[in-house]
């Protein structure tokens, strides 16, 4: 199927004053893809969705959603996006039913995936949002969100207060969209979630973009913690001249080493079949161990779509 | 649900419970002054009492003259007095609450991330309030009309109708202050605070500035002046100062649509 341009940002940027929301941000995202928007707080995710709803005005640069202008074309926009804020807050003295319907009638559409939403997050919409839990009313923004069966779902932190049952269900939920073809733009804390379900992520951190890629190809060039058991003391030198490995630790036939990137660990495995080992350990650092990595470290080299 | 099919419902809906309240309360203010009229307002000693205090006191309160008829009597109260401060806070309060009320509440994002137009949005609120401020004003006229009636005197139909068009004019015009105020800044706080100043220096200005000499002229920016400077009841609407208020009325809800479709939201 060819995959059309459902968002598309080019050197977007906002400005508070002196203040920088997000600061020449270009990504691109195509339909049927779960893309992910990863940061510390404050590093820009919610400007970036709020200027893709209108929210907000851009202070230079484009972005566009179906290719159109999300200011100009913002009804037609719109009416193709499900929405879950950050913060969801909404009617607290009406039902969630209530809401929907609210929300429905401003659509002009039929919100018809509202029963099977609410059942399969065990939602019951009849009482008044006032009265529900925090985890509940999250439950009500994801409705209403989902309901009218959107083309792409535009969703803030959507598992906050969730329950673990609760957050696999989301994650299931997503990812039979994304089966259906639509797309979800995915901004989240949860670096286990994103991992799980997105195609691509965006890093940002103070308003850029420091990293743009596929989960796999991220974690790829990420380093193992690999953990060898010897029948005897090897030779330490032919751990140690090879590249991109660090030996992190040794005792009496353990050897415990750190390992960056795929070839390293090739090599790893190869110098370690000139002994007799019991035992072969490796964990590959997460997404969340990249991405905390990005928070804190240097900006890497290659930038890309 | 019919609360439900679009903005405007929904807001009159939401503002139903305070509306019936207002709607009461003028209710009772109006029935409550017209079946006293004929001890206060047509009671000779009442009139030379009044004729006794100084200029600047029977100007605060209404002269002797137009407290022996109906019409005067009306003009001073409900219409100077309770029934327009009634009016002027009801006013402030669904202004403030329509955008910035809502954005302050954090569900304005939630309501424009449906495929409606900011403009829409607005002008539903706007025409909400419209109708939400003609309840009351037609209430305390229809209590008036009860209470003169019970009571068995009659009074100016016609001065009735330009009376309550007027205070209608002049609710619209403070509450689209408020409204677009409180639009362009997403406010709550400034949307009260300069409503209530306009309406408040207004007030002022037109008891104060006929005393005054030097001082008359600027009864011309008091919007009270337009509401009530005229006698409405008792001379007939005036078409200019009605004008003044219906413009005053549509420059603000103009101004504030404009400034809402350029701002960010917050």
């Amino acid at each position: 199927m060819h995959s059309r341009r459902v968002i598309e940002l080019d050197r977007l940027t906002k400005r508070y004053g002196d203040v920088i929301g997000i600061d020449g941000l270009s990504f691109t995202i195509d339909e049927g893809e779960i893309f992910g928007l990863l940061g510390p707080n404050g590093a820009g995710k919610t400007t970036t969705v709020r200027l893709l709803l209108d929210f907000i005005r851009p202070s230079s640069g484009t972005a566009t959603v179906f290719g159109l202008d999300p200011r100009s074309d913002g009804i037609a926009v719109r009416s193709r996006i499900g929405y879950l804020p950050g913060d969801f807050v909404t009617y607290d003295y009406m039902t969630g039913e209530h809401v929907a319907q609210y929300f429905a009638n401003l659509r002009g559409s039929p919100h018809n995936r509202f029963g099977e939403i609410c059942e399969r997050f065990q939602l019951d919409p009849s009482r008044k949002i006032k009265e529900l839990s925090k985890g509940n009313r999250q439950k009500i923004g994801l409705v209403q969100a989902f309901m009218n069966d959107p083309d792409l779902l535009i969703l803030d932190e959507p598992t906050s207060g969730l329950d673990p049952l609760l957050q696999k269900e989301f994650q299931e939920l997503i990812l039979s969209e994304r089966a259906r073809g639509k797309t979800v733009l995915l901004s989240s804390h949860v670096l286990s979630e994103v991992e799980a379900t997105a195609d691509r992520v965006c890093v940002i951190r103070d308003g850029r973009a420091i990293a743009i890629d596929s989960v796999d190809n991220l974690t790829a060039f990420n380093t193992w913690e690999v953990v060898i058991q010897f029948a005897g003391a090897p030779d330490l030198s032919v751990f140690e001249e090879l590249e991109h490995v660090d030996v992190v630790a040794v005792d009496d036939g353990h050897l415990k080493l750190q390992v960056e990137g795929q070839n390293a660990i090739d090599a790893v495995i190869k110098a370690s079949a000139r002994y007799d080992v019991f035992r072969f350990e490796s964990q590959r650092s997460s997404l969340e161990d990249v991405v905390l990595n990005l928070y804190v470290g240097d900006e890497p080299d290659g930038k890309g779509d | 649900m019919w609360g439900y099919r679009n903005v405007f419902l929904k807001t009159l809906r939401d503002r139903g419970r305070t509306t019936l309240i207002v709607t009461v309360a003028m209710f009772a203010t109006g029935l409550y002054v017209a079946l006293l009229f004929p001890e206060f307002g047509a009671n000779a000693s009442m009139g030379q009492l009044i004729e006794q205090l100084p200029d600047w006191w029977q100007d605060l309160i209404g002269d002797a003259v137009q407290f022996a008829t109906p019409e005067g009597f009306f003009t001073t109260q409900p219409y100077s007095f309770l029934g327009a401060v009634i009016m002027i806070a009801f006013a402030i309060s669904l202004g403030q609450a329509a955008i910035a009320g809502e954005e302050d509440a954090n569900t304005l994002d939630q309501l424009i991330a449906n495929p409606v137009s900011r403009s829409t949005v607005y002008f539903h609120k706007a025409l909400s309030i419209i109708a939400a401020l003609t309840f009351p004003v037609i209430a305390v006229a229809m209590a008036l009309v009860i209470g003169a009636a019970v009571r068995n005197y009659s009074f100016s139909y016609t001065g009735l109708a330009s009376q309550s068009v007027s205070l209608w004019l002049l609710s619209l015009v403070v509450a689209a202050i408020a409204l677009a105020v409180g639009a362009s800044s997403g406010s709550k706080g400034q949307a009260i605070a300069i409503a209530a100043m306009v309406s408040g220096i207004g007030y002022l200005l037109n008891l104060v500035a006929p005393l005054i000499g030097w001082m008359e002229p600027t009864q011309y920016v008091s919007v009270v002046y337009y509401y009530i400077g005229g006698s409405p009841f008792i001379e007939g609407l005036k078409l200019w100062h009605a004008t003044v208020l219906v413009i005053l009325t549509v420059a603000s809800i103009g101004a504030g649509a404009l400034a809402f479709n350029r701002r960010d939201l917050r």
